[in-house]
């Protein structure tokens, strides 16, 4: 038996990889499950942290955020450096994979409150389906300063 | 002994494998596509976009053909893969009562210059977001891209598949729809 189990395991080991490999199957995940947001507090602004699932992708200029209520003073968003991707149709363009931290400056004093940021988003899983523009809503606190 | 391991390791790679393959192309199929109740065949026959022109267009002027309706967009990969096979099953299908039309939430500008590019033989349309609205209406319950919707002669909603629909099984589709018509 175990003469058996040793001469099939390389097999295995090497099937599993290839299974592995091959592209994920099965329905496309939710955008939120896909591309989880969260918000931090961060010096001098806020961060935007995005998970991203394995095979899949966000685009790096794709990105927008709205705050409700109106009144965070905010700069451009800063966007990390991606994975470069030759789009024959798009040309050359940037895409995010695994983890994204993105930062949103305060470009002035932040009122305390509490905010809603309303983060859009969009990506791919790759070779298989692409999301239309989707937002997911994080909230972010700002405490008083003393 | 050794000769009966290897090729039991052999049977063991080539069934993994050959799964791992099916599952990895096999076409994503949403679960019980859904047909929503507005989905009536006069509401999708006087849903109203623009065509290149500019000119406000309704699918309501194929009635009575087979309509596959593809949602797509300039910006979405997996789109751009299966339209050649739109274009060849377009001009193999046009004499039998078959017709294409894509519809994007999309610039007109870059949705006429990538018809020119891919030399779509098939009116594509363009709109807002009524677009993604009327996908999801039709069983795309995560809004992704592309996504293919098959309506009857009657209007009637027969198939509404997410993911790239090959060439293949979309024109088996086609012929099992036709051959019911006859």
């Amino acid at each position: 038996m175990t003469c058996v189990t040793r001469a099939i395991a390389p097999w295995l080991a090497l099937a599993t990889t290839l299974a592995c490999a091959a592209p994920i199957a099965g329905e496309p995940l939710e955008p939120e499950k896909a591309f989880p947001v969260t918000a931090t507090l961060a010096p001098g602004g806020i961060d935007l942290g995005f998970t991203i699932a394995d095979g899949y992708y966000l685009y790096g200029d794709r990105f927008r955020v709205d705050v409700v209520p109106p009144g965070l003073p905010l700069g451009r968003i800063r966007i990390p450096r991606g994975e470069a991707k030759d789009d024959p149709f798009l040309g050359k363009t940037e895409i995010l994979r695994h983890r994204a931290l993105l930062h949103l400056p305060f470009t002035a004093k932040a009122p305390p409150g509490t905010y809603a940021l309303r983060v859009t988003a969009q990506g791919c899983a790759e070779d298989r389906v692409c999301y239309s523009p989707f937002t997911q809503v994080v909230r972010v606190s700002v405490p008083p300063t003393p | 002994m050794s000769a009966r391991l290897f090729f039991a390791g052999v049977g063991v790679l080539a069934l993994l494998a050959g799964t791992a393959l099916w599952v990895g192309t096999r076409s994503i199929e949403p679960p019980g596509a859904t047909v929503p109740a507005d989905a009536n065949p006069a509401a999708l026959y006087t849903a109203s976009f623009s065509d290149l022109q500019g000119q406000s267009r309704a699918l309501g002027q194929f009635q009575g053909k087979v309509v596959v309706l593809n949602f797509w967009a300039t910006w979405c990969a997996p789109c751009r893969e299966e339209m050649p096979g739109f274009v060849k099953l377009q001009e193999r299908w046009k004499d039998r009562n078959v017709q294409f039309v894509g519809i994007a939430n999309d610039e007109r500008e870059k949705v006429r210059r990538f018809g020119d590019e891919l030399r779509i033989n098939y009116p594509l349309w363009t709109g807002g977001p009524e677009v993604m609205d009327l996908s999801r209406r039709l069983g795309n319950r995560l809004g992704v891209l592309p996504h293919t919707v098959i309506l009857d002669s009657g209007g009637r909603v027969v198939d509404s598949r997410v993911g790239v629909y090959r060439e293949g099984p979309l024109e088996e589709r086609l012929g099992a729809l036709t051959a019911k018509r006859s």
